[in-house]
């Protein structure tokens, strides 16, 4: 039987039991008309009757929920002001989580595109010394072997986590790719087989095997365009012929940004003889995660013991087994932490703020509610309403946060462009929706609890219920939200600081109208120190000659960037137990100074007669000269830069800001030495060019895209097959040294700021609900004579108030952000007075200004009619 | 006389639905009758309330312990629902009534103590 049959039946049924008491009165000697109704009024409500019996049946709570919710949607239609604001609120907060969690789901969360992803883990070295550690991510060619001979649970690969830019020619063509090296089991290990082809083998693994080169698919589209098969075809790399053995699939990522593979050929001398090498496990099947963590640790026994170190300290290495994802994300792991948090702070704002407008409304609802309450609605059923209500507008405002996590993910893309892999890898897909929906639901909950719980539990409204005591609720909501935001304030505002100084770390030459571009030298056809130093004179002296260059230079590394690591000894002559020290080198034409305007202080510059192998010479910094002279002015000093002779300081000139690869400030000015490249032997070329592409540097008041032609068709002059990077300019180089800062800052900076704003409109909706419920009694202060300044100040004093108490809440929170903050800020402290001075600052003026604006409306009150307006 | 307001006792809780089962052992009856009955034989103190009588016979209804049927009242010409009680029904009224008993019992031996 179905619900309108039911329905029909049981309206009958009561009907007949209405006729049956009117026949029995009629019998009793009543009219007929009289009969009928006194029968309706014996039965009482026909319709009480029909509710209650109907909830007996076992389907009415679902359909009690539609009606509930259709009910809630009218009431939301008939506010649509109120809707849209508490729709926006939430729409802003579960957006920017959907956003930064689609960002954390990328960096943590999402499984690696590799098949069993998490049988897949790193080989690490722990140094350990008197209760000191330090992890070491590269392995010698020896402790690779170690590891590979002992292993029986797990699948070991080797390779190397160092792209080098590198040529690639195919026919008359070169390109300027990236390379990465690894060992024959990688792919086999990663789990992901070349597209076509194969992976290498054990012989083109080996020193002096056959030179074998795998592809990424956009390369080999770039090279070799839709000819079907690019196996078996022949290219240069490096100047050397090499076979294509393979091509992986497309979207395939081995962990670093390469267009090509080649064979590592590990070894133990050589690069093998350092710390070069990562290696990575798969665990056999049914081997579980403890047991190969066990064997890692114990093959570390078969190591070589270890060497005391200079200061006589044994330290001791042991292998340690890390996991795929946690060892990428390790230097992710504290920034996105950080936005985890903010954006949850932003979401419990959020909610809260909603729970504060649906309270301001619910003063307004408070003679329905009471109504309700006294024709029988149990209040059970209030506190659901209510809780419905808020939740239909959540639930509006969650819809509209899923093109607002559009919006702000692209906005992402577009201003954090040096962020590239991660942001561009994360996506609103079903997971972040997923949290999206899962924030929605739970900001509904937080916002409608307290308004709910306070309707049902209103006695009844009446206007003489105490307007201040009502705004207690509302008042505790706006400290909270205050508090809350006050931790978001400062951390936005110690990375601003951080950002600035860094940004503003003096660059120490002139960024303007200059564009780089590199080449690698890492080429078999420049095999002595004549044939590059001859490519640099040409190619500076062609460049030179183009019209509307103004200067042209060449060096290894340029400023903004990562350089050189050379150790340095201070002195002509060895001097017993004296220690190399840590500095940078960099090799440069003789106009390298002089193209990029960093201003010689003492003695004099690098010069094309600087030839003379036994006669080298340097230029050096002032950070050098600071580091490592104890004073002295440097000019004519000897220094010792790796090998034994004595070079000498024949220049100081000033500091540039270099991207530091240690730890410390991303960007600072680094201590470095300039030598010429006319006294670089082709030994050390090799080696760091296996490293470093060296940069030409030009100085052009032309458009970059007019120039970067020109010099392109310069280089197809003096060496076809030697193509140039992509150009760039000190601007983006510095972007990117920059580009975490950048964006924690910008993420941070937009969280912050909207916590701010929700913050302002519950000041604002605290100020003008306690206005519009005093606005009679304001009304007789005015008719009695109150002044109006005085009656504003006092109008705004629960919004100052309130606020107040939230700062003062808010500052133990600031110590729970400490320690994510620490390792995020540089050159500012901790507790940096003067971004606590603005954040305060910033902060009153906004409660402020939010107290004042409904307090202003006073003004315009006419006491008049207010009195008469009741 | 009729019993003034006063006089009148409020059902207990989940007595009513004991009251209803005890009517329908005399044979089908319909709501109206059930009520009248109720009324009647509690000498006008129990006035069963109509909100509460229908959606007490609906439960009853679903837990089995009645079933009901449409058939013409004797003498008039009005078809009402008259409902039934089942064997299941029986055993509920037997069971409600040992509790009720026992409920009395105890009630009465704190009440009047002997």
């Amino acid at each position: 039987m179905n619900r309108k049959d039911r329905d029909e039946e049981l309206e009958r049924e009561l009907r007949a039991h209405m006729e049956m008491e009117a026949d029995e009165l009629r019998e009793r000697g009543l009219s007929a008309a009289d009969a009928t109704y006194a029968a309706r009024r014996a039965f009482g409500s026909q319709a009480l009757a029909m509710e209650r019996t109907r909830a007996t049946w076992n389907w009415n709570v679902f359909e009690a929920v539609g009606r509930n919710v259709r009910l809630a949607l009218r009431r939301a239609r008939h506010t649509p002001g109120f809707t849209l604001t508490v729709a926006l609120v939430i729409a802003l907060a579960v957006g920017a989580t959907t956003a930064i969690f689609a960002l954390i789901d990328v960096a943590f969360l999402k499984p690696l595109p590799y098949p069993e992803q998490d049988r897949l883990a790193y080989v690490t070295m722990t140094w350990q010394a008197a209760g000191r550690a330090a992890d070491e991510l590269v392995l010698t060619g020896m402790q690779w072997e170690v590891l590979r001979d002992h292993a029986t649970l797990f699948e070991p690969a080797v390779y190397s986590e160092w792209t080098a830019g590198i040529n690639c020619g195919v026919g008359d063509k070169a390109f300027f790719v990236q390379q990465q090296r690894v060992g024959a089991d990688f792919f086999r290990v990663l789990g992901v087989q070349p597209a076509f082809g194969r992976g290498f083998t054990k012989e083109e693994d080996a020193e002096n095997g056959p030179r074998a080169a795998v592809l990424s698919e956009p390369l080999r589209r770039r090279v070799f365009g839709d000819a079907p098969d690019a196996v078996g075809q022949k290219l240069l790399l490096r100047g050397e012929p090499y076979t294509v053995v393979g091509v992986m699939p497309a979207g395939f990522r081995s962990g670093v940004n390469a267009d090509v593979w080649t064979p590592l050929k590990p070894s133990t001398r050589g690069e093998g003889g350092g710390n070069n090498y990562q290696a990575m496990i798969r665990l056999k099947p049914g081997v579980s995660e403890a047991a190969a963590a066990g064997e890692v640790e114990s093959i570390s026994r078969v190591l070589p013991a270890p060497k005391p170190s200079r200061d006589g300290t044994v330290w001791e290495s042991r292998f340690r087994m890390q996991p795929l994802l946690e060892g990428r994300t390790s230097n992710l792991r504290k920034p996105l932490l950080l936005l985890l948090g903010a954006v949850g702070i932003v979401l419990l704002i959020g909610a809260i703020n909603v729970g504060g407008l649906l309270l301001a409304r619910q003063s307004g609802r408070a003679a329905e509610l009471a109504t309700r309450m006294a024709l029988g609605a149990s209040r059970g059923q209030v506190f659901r309403d209510v809780l419905l209500d808020s939740m239909v507008m959540v639930v509006i405002g969650g819809a509209l946060a899923i093109p607002m996590a559009y919006i702000s993910l692209e906005g992402l893309r577009r201003t954090n462009d040096s962020m590239f892999s991660l942001v561009e890898s994360a996506e609103i897909d079903a997971r972040s929706l997923a949290a999206g929906v899962l924030c929605t639901i739970l900001a509904g909950f937080i916002a409608g609890l307290l308004p709910a719980w306070q309707s049902a539990r209103t006695p009844g409204g009446n206007r003489s219920v105490a307007g201040r005591k009502r705004l207690i609720p509302l008042g505790v909501l706006v400290s909270v939200q205050v508090a809350l935001v006050v931790p978001l304030l400062v951390g936005a505002g110690l990375l601003g600081r951080t950002f600035l100084k860094l940004w503003g770390v003096n660059a120490g030459f002139d960024p303007n109208n200059l564009i780089m571009a590199r080449i690698s030298l890492q080429d078999a056809r420049y095999d002595s120190s004549e044939k590059v130093q001859r490519l640099f004179r040409e190619g500076v002296a062609r460049m030179q000659a183009l019209p509307g260059v103004e200067g042209v230079g060449a060096g290894l590394t340029v400023p903004y960037e990562r350089q050189l690591n050379q150790g340095v000894r201070v002195g002509a002559q060895p001097v017993p137990g004296e220690r190399f020290r840590n500095t940078n080198l960099v090799y440069t034409t003789p106009g390298y100074l002089d193209v990029l305007r960093i201003p010689l202080l003492r003695g004099r510059a690098l010069r094309e007669s600087d030839t003379d192998p036994s006669a080298p010479v340097a230029v050096v910094n002032e950070a050098f000269v600071r580091r490592f002279l104890d004073g002295r002015e440097g000019v004519g000093e000897y220094i010792r830069l790796g090998g034994k002779e004595p070079v000498q300081i024949v220049g100081v000139c000033g500091n540039t800001a270099q991207r530091n690869s240690e730890r410390g400030a991303p960007v600072e000015p680094m201590a470095a030495a300039y030598s010429p490249v006319s006294q670089v032997s082709i030994e050390a070329m090799r080696t760091v060019h296996q490293w470093f592409s060296p940069a030409w540097i030009v100085r052009s008041k032309l458009q970059p895209e007019v120039l970067s032609r020109q010099l392109e068709s310069v280089m197809g002059t003096l060496d076809p097959m030697l193509p140039l990077s992509k150009f760039t300019t000190p601007e983006q180089l510095k972007s990117q040294a920059l580009g975490m800062q950048r964006l924690l800052l910008s993420l941070l900076g937009a969280l912050s700021g909207l916590g701010l704003l929700l913050c302002v409109l519950g000041v604002y909706g605290l100020v003008a609900s306690s206005v519009a419920e005093r606005t009679r009694e304001i009304g007789i202060r005015l008719a009695l004579g109150a002044s109006v300044p005085g009656v504003i100040q006092k109008a705004m004093r629960p919004g100052l108030l309130w606020s107040l108490a939230g700062i003062l809440a808010g500052v133990p929170l600031l110590y729970l952000g400490r320690t994510v903050l620490a390792g995020l800020i540089y050159g500012v402290s901790e507790v940096d007075p003067l971004t606590y001075l603005g954040i305060a600052v910033v902060l009153l003026a906004a409660v402020g200004a939010a107290s004042l604006l409904p307090a202003l409306k006073l003004t315009r009150l006419d006491p008049a009619v207010t009195l008469r307006n009741e | 006389m009729a019993p003034t307001e006063n006089d009148r006792v409020e059902l207990l809780q989940g007595t009513l639905d004991m009251l209803v089962l005890q009517t329908l052992l005399f044979g089908p009856c319909h709501g109206h009758a059930i009520a009248k009955h109720i009324q009647r034989t509690s000498d006008e103190a129990l006035l069963v309330e109509h909100g509460s009588l229908y959606p007490a016979l609906h439960r009853l209804e679903r837990q089995g312990w009645v079933t009901t049927k449409w058939d013409k009242a004797p003498g008039k010409n009005r078809e009402v629902k008259y409902y039934l009680l089942t064997p299941a029904g029986k055993k509920q009224l037997t069971a409600q009534q040992n509790r009720w008993a026992q409920l009395v019992d105890a009630i009465g031996k704190v009440m009047r103590p002997a």
